[in-house]
């Protein structure tokens, strides 16, 4: 894993940390399941996009500790790729050679 | 009529009712266990006592009242109300329906007043209940903030109050023997639902919500719903109170938006706050790779014949910048390789390196490395170099043992290439730093690469083209100064600029025949391969026409054709001072001047005099009719002929004219000089004066009669 992919990788998982966060927060609220805007995970130091999920698709999102969540059309195909795409989100997952160092830093892991 | 008191005794005994008997004087005389326990005093007690006496002045007044009544009018006094307090429960209101019959006797005479009295107070209690309980139901039906209803059985509405008649849009008396969900559609379902629910457990159903759609908008609704029994325990209907929460549902709604938003816009800012910092480091990364090529890039664009100096230098940029340890390879010879650079930020690594390559100079053959970069022409980016790599790129241990030493990490393996062809090798590691090299390095060593490349293949061009130009140079001017009896020479020659480019001045001494020699000197205008074969037509063609015998302006005249005639130099023009020279007897020299164009020359006569020798002529070249003109001047023994092309008098940032002035100066300063040392002192000026970058070629030649005077 080169510089940049480690700096993305690292990036996107702290951006997860902050999702986690809010995840964490939105417990206290009634479960209507309305979309929330959540951080957009992508590598991008541009974003300033949130991305819009319901809590059961980020829970399904965040089931995989190697999946990130992002606007669609911002994910970065040299180190993740697309597994799913909706309207308001899409779902990457990182190549074989982040995995190891996301999984290492997901806070659902053991 | 024993029968008869037989009657009387047992009906006193036994009549659940009260009854007693009041004499004339309305005192007792008899009563029955069942008043006398209404009384609270026991029936012998009474006996010949009154009614106030018993029952005390208020309600035992009241009932004497009565009696007398009763007496005096011999009516009866039916079902009287009573209400009052007796010993048998003090402070406890009772109620009595009494009534009173005059008894009278067979004559008609008053015997006295019967009385019957019935305790009433749990009825009256019953009633007065069921009267409140009923008003309360009113009450709050019609008051409630809040919706109720009963329902019966059959969940028909029996019973809304104008809240929930509200709440569902409908006058109250629209609901009555209507379902919920004839009224309200699916919302009416659901109460049918909870009504059915509570009929069958029988038991009731606190605040159950309710949500649906009414006319058009969706309601949310609590309801308590609660199961009616009649008071045998018989189930006869539901009741329930229903509170609309929508405000309170929107408002939770709110709150819970806001609270979401909130909380999500903490997280974007500290989203913001993390994408900052990412923006900084890799606007410092991108600050460092433009710099480094600003930097490398610098070195490259020095135009020199010494590419290997220059890619020292760009190594010595690239540690640490981009790598920690970097060198340049470059094949030779067809396939010998040669390490032409080595740079590292460690002096030790350097050594090292140094060394390795040194003792292990790179093979052409190698699988891996600069060898496979120059023989594929393609890069190689290693990201992590296991200890298998080195294994497998060594020769032997001890190379190997180099390897290990040098820490190698990560690699990148470039080719340096120009105009198709390539030719050597960047090879950047990461040791020490551990910098693990990607894409974005991979892209920097490739602009580094194609840039160094260039600067290999810039500078064997420009070598290249030096060496013609020196050569082409060399033949353009005499090797070296003839020597000419009876006249001491000297000449400098600089051309301007680097030394890519032959220059356009020139200058010649050759024999014409016999004694007579010729002196010349000019300048063609530009520079380059067109230039130089001006010069050369020049030069030779002035050479060819003297020995030919034809005279200074003649041999102007033949060279003005000759330019003209000739297409490979059509258009150029060039300027010439030609100086035919004869020893005179006395030691000085009698000169046949021409000019075609030429600066005037000067002659530092002996005493110190600087003088220009007045001539006219076109330049040569130029014009078909040119008009050239020749004269005759004497050097006297100790006078000097100074000439020189233009370069030594337009100088850069002086005025023109200021030159030939500084010049005619430093010429009388320097009367006297031998023509060498004069020679030199012009050129050395005129390299000052321009800050030892002369805008033009100097061309100088003196002659200076060596006779002395």
């Amino acid at each position: 894993m080169d510089e940049r992919a480690r700096r993305i990788a690292d990036n996107e998982s702290r951006f997860r940390e902050i999702n986690e966060r809010l995840r964490t927060d939105l417990r206290v609220l009634p479960d209507d399941d309305a979309p929330v805007e959540f951080v957009c995970e992508c590598g991008r130091v541009d974003c300033a996009e949130p991305v819009s999920l319901t809590v059961t698709e980020y829970e399904a999102i965040r089931a995989s500790p190697l999946d990130f969540a992002v606007v669609p059309g911002h994910q970065l195909g040299d180190v993740e790729d697309v597994v799913d795409i909706h309207d308001r989100y899409a779902r990457v997952r990182k190549h074989p050679e982040s995995a190891e160092r996301v999984r290492e830093s997901d806070p659902r892991s053991d | 009529m024993p029968d008869a008191y037989a009657l009387l005794d047992a009906l006193f005994s036994h009549a659940p009712m009260g009854l007693a008997f009041w004499d004339a004087d309305l005192r007792y005389r008899r009563i029955n266990p069942a008043l006398a326990e209404i009384n609270g005093v026991a029936p012998e007690d009474h006996l010949g006592r009154t009614a106030t006496d018993v029952l005390g002045p208020d309600l035992g007044g009241r009932v004497e009242e009565m009696l007398r009544r009763v007496q005096e009018t011999a009516q009866p006094f039916v079902d009287a109300d009573i209400t009052g307090v007796t010993p048998a429960s003090p402070g406890e209101q009772r109620q009595w329906l009494a009534s009173y019959y005059p008894v009278p006797a067979r004559d008609g005479e008053m015997l006295g007043v019967a009385g019957l009295v019935l305790e009433v107070t749990g009825e009256r209690r019953a009633r007065r209940a069921a009267q409140t309980a009923t008003a309360l139901l009113d009450a709050i039906f019609s008051a409630a903030p809040v919706g109720v209803a009963f329902w019966d059985l059959d969940h028909r509405y029996r019973r809304v109050n104008p809240a929930l008649a509200a709440l569902n849009g409908r006058p109250a008396a629209e609901h009555l023997g209507h379902t919920p969900s004839e009224l309200l559609g699916e919302m009416g379902r659901g109460v049918e639902t909870i009504l059915r629910e509570v009929v069958d457990s029988g038991s009731a159903i606190v605040d159950r919500e309710i949500d649906g759609e009414l006319e058009g908008k969706t309601v949310h609704r609590q309801s308590t719903v609660f199961p009616v029994r009649a008071p045998g325990g018989e189930l006869i209907g539901v009741a329930g109170v229903i509170r609309d929460v929508g405000a309170h549902y929107e408002a939770q709604a709110e709150h819970a938006q806001l609270l979401r938003d909130a909380l999500s816009s903490r997280a974007q800012a500290e989203a913001a706050q993390i994408r900052a910092e990412a923006a900084h480091v890799e606007a410092e990364a991108a600050r460092r790779r433009t710099q480094f090529l600003a930097d490398a890039g610098a070195r490259l664009a020095a135009v020199s014949t010494d590419y290997e100096a220059t890619l020292r230098e760009v190594a010595r940029v690239a540690v640490p910048a981009i790598a920690d340890w970097c060198t340049f390879t470059i094949a030779e010879r067809g396939d010998v390789l040669r390490t032409v650079a080595v740079a590292a930020a460690d002096p030790e690594l350097e050594r090292l390196a140094a060394e390795m390559s040194e003792r292990y100079p790179p093979r052409s053959d190698a699988p891996t490395g600069p060898a496979l970069a120059i023989r594929t022409g393609e890069s190689q980016l290693v990201e992590e170099v296991p200890d298998e790599v080195l294994e497998a790129a060594a020769v032997d241990d001890e190379q190997l043992a180099f390897l290990r030493r040098l820490g190698i990490r990560s690699g990148i393996t470039v080719p340096l290439s120009a105009r198709g062809r390539t030719f050597g090798a960047l090879t950047l590691v990461s040791a020490e730093s551990g910098r693990r090299y990607g894409a974005e390095d991979l892209r920097l060593a490739e602009i580094l690469a194609a840039r160094a490349g260039l600067a290999v293949e810039n500078a064997r061009l420009y070598a290249e083209r030096s060496h013609i130009a020196r050569t082409l140079q060399r033949s353009l001017l005499p090797p070296a100064l003839p020597d000419v009896p009876g006249l001491e020479l000297a000449a400098r020659y600089r051309a301007a600029g680097d030394q890519n480019d032959v220059g356009g001045d020139f200058y010649d001494v050759f024999r014409g025949g016999g004694d007579v020699w010729t002196l010349l000197i000019g300048d063609v205008a530009g520079k380059g391969p067109e230039a130089a074969a001006v010069t050369s037509l020049t030069r030779h063609t002035l050479r060819a026409m003297t020995l030919r015998g034809a005279g200074a302006q003649e041999c102007l005249e033949l060279l003005n054709d000759a330019l003209l005639n000739e297409p490979a130099v059509a258009g150029r023009f060039c300027t010439v001072l030609y100086a035919r020279v004869c020893a005179d007897d006395d030691g000085g020299v009698t000169m046949t001047l021409a000019t075609g164009g030429h600066l005037p020359p000067r002659v530092i006569r002996a005493d110190g005099r600087v003088e220009a020798i007045d001539l006219r002529g076109s330049i040569v070249g130029g014009l078909r009719t040119p008009a050239f003109a020749e004269r005759v001047a004497r050097l006297a023994p100790g006078d000097t002929l100074v000439l020189f092309t233009d370069g030594v008098t337009e100088l850069r940032g002086h005025d023109p004219g200021v030159g030939e002035e500084l010049l005619d100066r430093l010429l009388a300063e320097h009367a006297g000089d031998p023509p060498g040392v004069l020679a030199e002192a012009i050129e050395r000026s005129v390299v000052a004066l321009q800050d030892g970058d002369p805008r033009d070629d100097v061309a100088i030649l003196l002659a200076r009669p060596t006779a002395s005077p």
